[in-house]
């Protein structure tokens, strides 16, 4: 069977830690054909591995015949655009999380490619994690009944000083004039995962966000949110950019049912540490959630499968889209100081948190 | 040193660590033991006393203001205001392990009393005196983490065996959480937001609390009767805590102890552990024995319960409020 040919726009962090790399897992079913990136060095390293061909601008890319699709994983702020230009040329679209930074441009994603019969799939990678397969599959199976509580922490890191890490100065994240935060950027992750093991569409947000990176340029990066799901279910997320090198970046993933409980924590899942000069390391024992190659092999592959007709779309962009509109309300509570409560929307938006 | 003289008001959980160990750790005697005011505790409190040698008074007044006891430990399960309003104004030292009172009101009685009897309250939840509370309020008073940025709290305890007669989740362990978070930071909350839920089969089993405090601090606290039986946790439920700061960070589980039993509901800890309890009377014993000097509890505890009533309006409101 022929591989599915794909064109990478966008080749910075994400692509090079994540997609790439899956790429080359599943290279007897996908082929990199062209990457762009305005950073040519960048483009070029992307391509190179593939005798691919490298372009500074993706619309270059877009003009090629020999593309069946396009990963976009540039900053989520041009996600719309791309996904568009990808959709008027007929290629299917595996988008990098977060979907967009307002559900207006989500909204145009999903009719662009439905305008144009392609497949759209956002990479919410956490849902192709195995802790969080498998517990959503303890809880479709009935094991906890019905989800009554569900929370998360979220614990990164922060860049050594000058360091060119999430939110400095230096990164494209901490340019307000390009990102909207960690509501958008790590919480939209938080906003999948409650609203989906929540089973429910979330009925109001309250919010708090701060800025606490040194040399952040306004954009805040700190956020804790609590969600009222219809239908009564409490979720809760906080998590934190700015910890200190050597401590144990972390998930903790909880959710409490009728009839029992699953966790999924990280720091009681520690086997081995490997304390280095500057950070600790924690290789074995567990399945570590960023940058997680099997979840993005996982990912890909189930693209490829739904490309090939061989199976639906795992993740409808519409659940992306709902994720997205959770994280906004998020920010839009922290920004004005109120609750946010979220109205019931048309169904042919809300895929349904069951998907 | 000869050990000091404590009477004991209720025969709880506090009590009995006091009584079967910690005395000697603290240096005190236990002299006199006598029910809490509302003395559901009667034959609890005999059967102490009798263990110990120690004398049983039938009420609480008569282990209160007894002169033969300058230091009294108030632990009753259930409200011994009362016990602890005497106390001060017979001017002993009243430990309390818990919060003294749950309004401003009856707060400034015992502020009073003590103030016209001369007593001293030490009172103090259970977290913010384990050796693991008082390291992280230590780290972060003294600006050792550099600015604190935030607080995760958890805490959560087993489902109840009568869900529906369970008190509320902010009653059984708000108090002792607020406790901390107050002694951690400084200044009044700026902006407090809650949901308070009925998840578990009680009223209001659970509440997730978001607060900007003073300092730009925020608190998010989940607490939750949520654990099914399987998941065994201390009396004081599986409490977690971090302390986020621009330069360091401290985790600590003040509950997880080295040495635990194992049974059908709850994981006991052994009491080769100190109990928070055996602190707070040392400290009273220091106090009364003028090596420390006396604290002043009444604006710390004016702070807890301002935070505890935004907490309870935001609740009500649905929304978020500024505190008073």
């Amino acid at each position: 069977m022929a591989r599915i040919r794909i064109g990478l726009i966008g080749c910075g962090g994400i692509a090079q830690s994540a997609h790439l790399p899956a790429m080359r897992h599943l290279r007897d079913r996908v082929a990199l054909v062209a990457a762009a990136d305005v950073d040519e060095a960048a483009a070029r390293a992307a391509a190179a591995p593939w005798g691919a061909d490298a372009y500074t601008n993706g619309h270059a890319l877009l003009a090629r015949p020999d593309i069946d699709m396009v990963l976009i994983a540039t900053p989520e702020a041009w996600h719309r655009e791309w996904t568009e230009a990808a959709a008027a040329t007929g290629r299917h679209v595996l988008c990098e999380k977060p979907m967009a930074t307002t559900a207006a441009d989500a909204d145009a994603m999903i009719d662009a490619c439905r305008r144009a019969g392609v497949h759209l799939m956002i990479a919410h990678s956490r849902r192709f994690t195995m802790r969080y397969m498998q517990m959503r599959r303890a809880v479709d199976r009935g094991e906890v009944g019905a989800v009554l509580l569900v929370r998360e922490n979220e614990r990164r890191s922060r860049a050594r000083r000058g360091g060119r890490g999430y939110y400095t100065a230096e990164h494209w994240s901490g340019d307000p004039a390009v990102s909207v935060g960690a509501a958008i950027l790590n919480g939209v992750h938080e906003a999948d995962l409650l609203r989906w093991f929540a089973g429910a569409e979330p009925a109001s947000v309250c919010c708090e966000h701060k800025i606490t990176i040194e040399g952040n340029r306004g954009v805040p990066d700190f956020l804790t949110f609590t969600v009222r799901f219809q239908g009564g279910a409490v979720g809760s997320s906080e998590l934190s950019n700015c910890l200190p090198p050597g401590y144990p970046a972390f998930h903790q993933f909880e959710l409490y049912g009728e009839r029992g409980a699953l966790r999924a924590r990280d720091h009681e899942l520690i086997t081995i540490t490997r304390f280095r000069e500057d950070a600790a390391e924690f290789p074995g024992g567990y399945e570590i959630l960023l940058h997680n190659l099997p979840a993005y092999v996982r990912e890909q592959a189930a693209f490829i499968d739904a490309i090939r007709g061989d199976a639906p779309v795992p993740m409808p962009p519409e659940e992306a889209r709902a994720a997205l509109r959770l994280a906004l309300a998020a920010v839009e509570s922290a920004r004005s100081g109120r609750t946010v409560r979220l109205a019931p929307e048309d169904g042919a938006r809300d895929a349904g948190a069951r998907a | 040193m000869t050990p000091i003289a404590v009477g004991v008001v209720g025969a709880g959980r506090h009590a009995a660590a006091l009584a079967e160990y910690g005395a000697p750790l603290a240096g005190a005697s236990v002299s006199a033991v006598a029910p809490a005011p509302a003395g559901l505790d009667r034959a609890a409190a005999a059967a102490l006393a009798r263990r110990l040698g120690a004398a049983f008074r039938r009420t609480w007044d008569a282990v209160a203001t007894d002169p033969a006891l300058p230091i009294v430990l108030v632990a009753g399960e259930d409200a011994g205001r009362r016990a602890v309003e005497a106390a001060l104004r017979a001017g002993k030292t009243v430990v309390c392990p818990r919060a003294a009172a749950t309004t401003r009101e009856e707060l400034e009685r015992l502020a009073a009393a003590a103030a016209r009897g001369g007593g001293t309250l030490v009172a103090s939840g259970e977290l913010r005196a384990t050796p693991a509370g008082a390291r992280a309020i230590e780290a972060a008073a003294q600006d050792g983490l550099g600015a604190l940025h935030s607080i995760y709290a958890a805490v959560r305890l087993p489902v109840p065996d009568r869900p529906d007669r369970a008190a509320p989740i902010l009653e059984r362990a708000g108090w002792d959480l607020l406790d901390f978070v107050c002694a951690a930071t400084s200044g009044p909350p700026v902006r407090v937001s809650a949901t308070v839920a009925g998840l578990f089969g009680g009223t209001a089993d659970t509440a997730v609390v978001i607060a900007r405090l003073g300092g730009d601090t925020i608190l998010t606290a989940e607490l939750s009767c949520c654990l099914p039986p399987s998941i065994a946790t201390a009396p004081q439920g599986e409490v977690e805590i971090e302390l986020i700061g621009a330069r360091d960070a401290v985790r600590i589980e003040p509950f997880r102890a080295a040495v635990r039993l194992y049974g059908q509901r709850e994981t006991a800890r052994l009491p080769w552990l100190d109990d928070a309890v055996v602190t707070l009377v040392h400290e009273a014993v220091r106090i009364a024995a003028g090596e420390a000097a006396p604290p002043d509890p009444f604006d710390h505890w004016r702070r807890v319960i301002a935070v505890m009533d935004a907490i309870n309006r935001a609740a009500a409101s649905g929304g978020p409020v500024t505190a008073a």
